[in-house]
């Protein structure tokens, strides 16, 4: 049990996607909660003290992007502190600079693999993760 | 005062020495209106013990031809009537003490006497240089008894008649000569303060009013060089006697008529008394030239030593015959204006030189400011109002524009402006739009005629159209500026001076207008590559935008894919049996599989589109090593082939994309898999110098010499990949994210005996696209 009494909060518009990282991070016996994007996230995340990590998809409907979300809560004293870590099918090679920059805790690429639960925890652990691509796949 | 004016001075009196007494008598009598009653005291004095009658004193002077002029008031004595009493003749007193007994006298004569009364007369010769100028006349109204001493006496009062009259001219001599030499040195004062031409022109003709002089003329000779005069600098109108009423401006070029300069070859005053009769009628130009139909003129050349520095010209209203005195006069004048001329011109010259070469210079420096600003300025609007600004304060105009010329040829556009008291340009002020078919103006004429154009004097053009914003427009001109064939635009310039464009001008600012074509057209192709550039950068925008999306639109699915897949295969949501879990595993593989096409396609469209970007990281070489070799496990191989590595010991810490290089040797090991039924396919790991040195050696049947480059060709694979599927971008993938490292791929291969991929990355990587 990688996760065992981890609160995690995932960040994630699509369904299928949210219930993936649901039953993995759960196998591992996290706590997850989630949320679809919304302006109320941060006081929701208030309220869910405490969190161990956030993860945040990049990209929503509508143009909306994960970075106002990450500054909105980086920027939130309560939450300041949680390392936020970007799971994303966006293009690794144009995001991952990004997300470094910004202070990510960690990128994970999309389509994420049954390794996925051991990256949160190294994460967790305090350990930077950029995984462009999580699945190793030669061809 | 000069040495110059000194010696005119001395031969001006010199001169004065050789006036003959007798010419000058008749103004010295004239000077002494008493003289006659003067004399006849004396005379009466001298004669009352001889007679006691009336004495009648008519003075005369005989000229060369014996033609008597009466030189006093006294009426009585007619010429004719002297004339026949002169044939008596005689330089000796003529005494007649009886006209009744005198033989040979003319009945006019003897009836002239007779009539008055008279019966006795004394003629008394009046003779100095033995020359007779004149005689006493007296008469008796008796008959009178001369004797020898009557005759002595009367000889002796003629004599001291003559006395008195030669003192009394070596007296008015004398004043005369005191007055002109004060007057000489007055004037050479004046002349040598005189600082233009006009007080030059105004000195001498203030002297000279006294002769009637009704224009003084000063031309000078245009140059240095001692040929013909043929062209004035400077031309002054004598109006009046006493002030000068119009001075013709300096530079003015003016000429000398023609038909006067044969007469300016000697250095001798010449006097033509009457123009008409030696030239024809003056043409009008001349008449203008010199105020009045001039009737009488003299010309005095000006010599100083051997050099003729110019003329003076005199003209009179009406006929004119200047007396001796006169001639004198103005052949002194030469001598004290000649210098004066000489060192004005001099001073004109260096003057004018001096300005020349200022304004060459003023010229040349701002067409270096203007190339300058032109060549290295590409935004095509501050590049014309920059040149439009040098240019105005270049050249020192009232206004300039460019005006730049639309792409059929049909219009200008006003593209900027400047003048000289608002500085900026301003559309409100000038037309901003010129017709090139039809409109009159000087710039369109010059676009339409593809020449420059200078207009001197704009109320002399009829097509001027005066413009209420500058009022003060004297001159324009404006140059094309054309490159090739085409006409780019027109530079139009103003000035406030009439004349101000001279032909040098043009030719600097033709030769300016067509480098300026020339940035124009720079600029214009620098702004269309911009435009271009920018498009482009829009296009690569939405390039990038594009892969993004399809990064994300392909791989969302395959994560539900996969990882469904997963949970199933795994017994996530209830019991599988081995059947389903292979062809799970077979989707999953697929899935796989299908990723990596993605991952491909996608990362050699980056490339391509130049958007491959590294994402670097410190990271060490064993652990890449580790998970590279633990990858391989996984993949499907020959059981015939084994799998070694030599990673050499202590590898250090690299900074480089640590997912591409795993890429590049996943890549690489994997093909050597696919190519290789038997023996061993080795992952080499070595530090060489500054960079990390990896190499993939098979033993499989090895490639010939023509695939060594086609392989890493994208979609040039060989039949031989074909068959064993991918996308065929594999290699050419990882060769330029290799280099995108800032290092190498290459491989070595001997057909029969296996081959050998290499690769080098920096130890720290640059990261470049």
């Amino acid at each position: 049990m990688l996760l065992k009494n981890k609160r995690i909060f995932v960040i994630e518009d699509d369904a299928a996607n949210l219930a993936i990282a649901c039953v993995f991070l759960r196998q591992q016996g996290a706590t997850v909660y989630f949320e679809r994007w919304g302006y109320e996230t941060p006081t929701q995340l208030c309220s869910l003290l405490p969190i161990d990590v956030i993860l945040l998809d990049l990209m929503f409907p509508n143009n909306v992007n994960g970075y106002d979300l990450f500054d909105a809560i980086r920027a939130h004293p309560d939450l300041s502190a949680i390392p936020i870590v970007a799971v994303t099918s966006a293009d690794p090679d144009r995001e991952m600079i990004k997300v470094r920059e910004r202070g990510f805790n960690g990128f994970i690429s999309k389509p994420i693999s049954p390794i996925f639960p051991k990256y949160i925890a190294e994460i967790l652990n305090g350990k930077a993760i950029w995984l462009g691509n999580s699945l190793d796949v030669p061809n | 005062m000069s040495d110059a004016t000194l010696s005119a001075i001395e031969r001006f009196t010199e001169r004065f020495e050789r006036i003959t007494q007798i010419e000058d008598l008749p103004e010295v009598i004239r000077t002494y209106p008493g003289l006659e009653a003067v004399l006849s005291v004396s005379i009466l004095n001298l004669v009352r013990h001889t007679t006691q009658y009336r004495v009648d004193l008519p003075i005369a002077w005989i000229d060369a031809a014996r033609a008597p002029h009466p030189l006093t008031e006294h009426a009585a004595f007619q010429d004719q009537r002297l004339r026949d009493l002169w044939e008596i003749d005689g330089a000796d007193p003529l005494l007649v003490g009886d006209i009744e007994h005198l033989v040979g006298i003319s009945d006019r004569v003897l009836m002239f006497y007779r009539y008055q009364a008279i019966r006795a007369f004394a003629l008394l010769p009046l003779v100095i240089d033995e020359q007779i100028i004149g005689f006493i006349h007296l008469t008796w109204q008796t008959v009178q008894s001369f004797q020898a001493t009557d005759h002595r006496n009367l000889t002796l009062l003629a004599r001291q008649v003559v006395w008195i009259l030669q003192s009394l001219q070596l007296s008015a001599q004398l004043q005369a000569r005191v007055e002109r030499t004060e007057y000489l040195l007055l004037l050479t004062t004046i002349l040598s303060y005189a600082t233009s031409e006009n007080e030059i022109v105004e000195s001498v003709g203030t002297h000279l009013a006294r002769y009637e002089v009704h224009q003084t003329i000063l031309h000078y000779l245009d140059s240095d060089d001692h040929g013909n005069l043929t062209t004035i600098t400077m031309s002054g109108i004598w109006e009046s006697v006493m002030r000068v009423d119009r001075i013709t401006r300096l530079f003015d070029p003016h000429p000398i008529p023609a038909f006067l300069q044969p007469y300016l070859i000697g250095r001798d005053p010449i006097i033509i008394p009457d123009t008409s009769a030696t030239f024809g009628a003056l043409p009008t130009s001349v008449t203008y030239a010199y105020g009045v139909n001039a009737p009488t003129i003299v010309i005095l050349p000006l010599y100083t030593g051997r050099i003729c520095q110019g003329a003076l010209f005199l003209a009179w209203k009406a006929h004119y015959l200047p007396s001796q005195e006169a001639r004198d006069v103005f052949a002194a004048l030469t001598q004290i204006v000649a210098p004066v001329v000489a060192s004005r011109r001099a001073y004109l010259v260096a003057e004018r030189a001096r300005l020349q070469s200022e304004a060459r210079a003023r010229e040349l420096e701002m067409v270096s400011k203007v190339s300058a600003a032109a060549s290295e300025n590409l935004d095509l609007d501050h590049l014309l109002q920059t040149v439009v600004d040098l240019g105005k304060s270049g050249f020192n105009l009232y206004h300039a524009q460019i005006y730049l010329a639309d792409q059929d040829g049909q219009t200008l556009h006003l593209a900027a402006a400047a003048r000289d008291d608002s500085g900026r340009g301003d559309s409100a002020w000038t037309p901003v739009t010129l017709s090139l078919v039809e409109d009159r103006s000087l710039t369109a004429r010059c676009g339409r005629e593809r020449r420059g154009i200078i207009i001197n004097d704009v109320t002399q053009n009829p097509d001027f159209q005066a413009n209420p914003t500058f009022p003060a427009i004297r001159s324009e001109m404006a140059v094309p500026m054309i490159l090739g064939q085409q006409l780019i635009g027109v530079i139009s310039v103003q000035a406030r001076e009439v004349e101000r464009f001279t032909p040098n001008i043009l030719l600097v600012l033709t030769a300016l207008a067509n480098e300026i074509a020339v940035s124009v057209q720079n600029a214009r192709l620098y702004a269309e590559q911009l435009k271009v550039a920018d498009e482009l950068r829009n296009l690569d925008h939405l390039k990038s935008q594009f892969l993004a999306n399809m990064s994300h639109e392909l791989r969302t699915p395959l994560n539900a894919i996969l990882n469904f897949t997963y949970f199933v295969a795994s017994g996530v949501f209830g019991p599988v049996n081995e059947k389903q879990v292979d062809a799970l595993s077979k989707v999953t593989e697929s899935g796989r599989h299908l990723l990596g096409l993605i991952n491909d396609v996608l990362d050699f469209s980056k490339i391509e589109a130049g958007m491959m970007q590294l994402f670097l990281e410190d990271f060490a070489l064993d652990e890449l090593l580790d998970g590279v070799l633990a990858a391989t496990q996984s993949l499907h191989r020959s059981p015939q082939v084994e799998l070694r590595a030599e990673i050499a010991p202590d590898l250090p810490i690299i900074s480089a994309d640590k997912r591409r290089l795993r890429q590049i040797l996943l890549n690489l090991i994997s093909n050597a898999i696919k190519f290789t039924e038997h023996g061993t396919i080795t992952l080499v790991a070595q530090i060489a110098d500054d960079h990390v040195r990896f190499a993939v050696h098979d033993t499989g049947k090895g490639i010939p010499p023509e695939e060594h480059e086609a392989i890493f060709e994208a979609f040039k694979q060989t039949p031989d990949g074909l068959m064993r599927g991918g996308t065929g971008l594999g290699l050419p993938i990882s060769r330029r994210l290799a280099e995108a490292h800032g290092g190498h791929l290459w491989v070595e291969s001997r057909v029969g005996h296996g081959a050998s991929f290499y690769v080098t990355i920096p130890l720290s990587a640059k990261g470049r696209n």
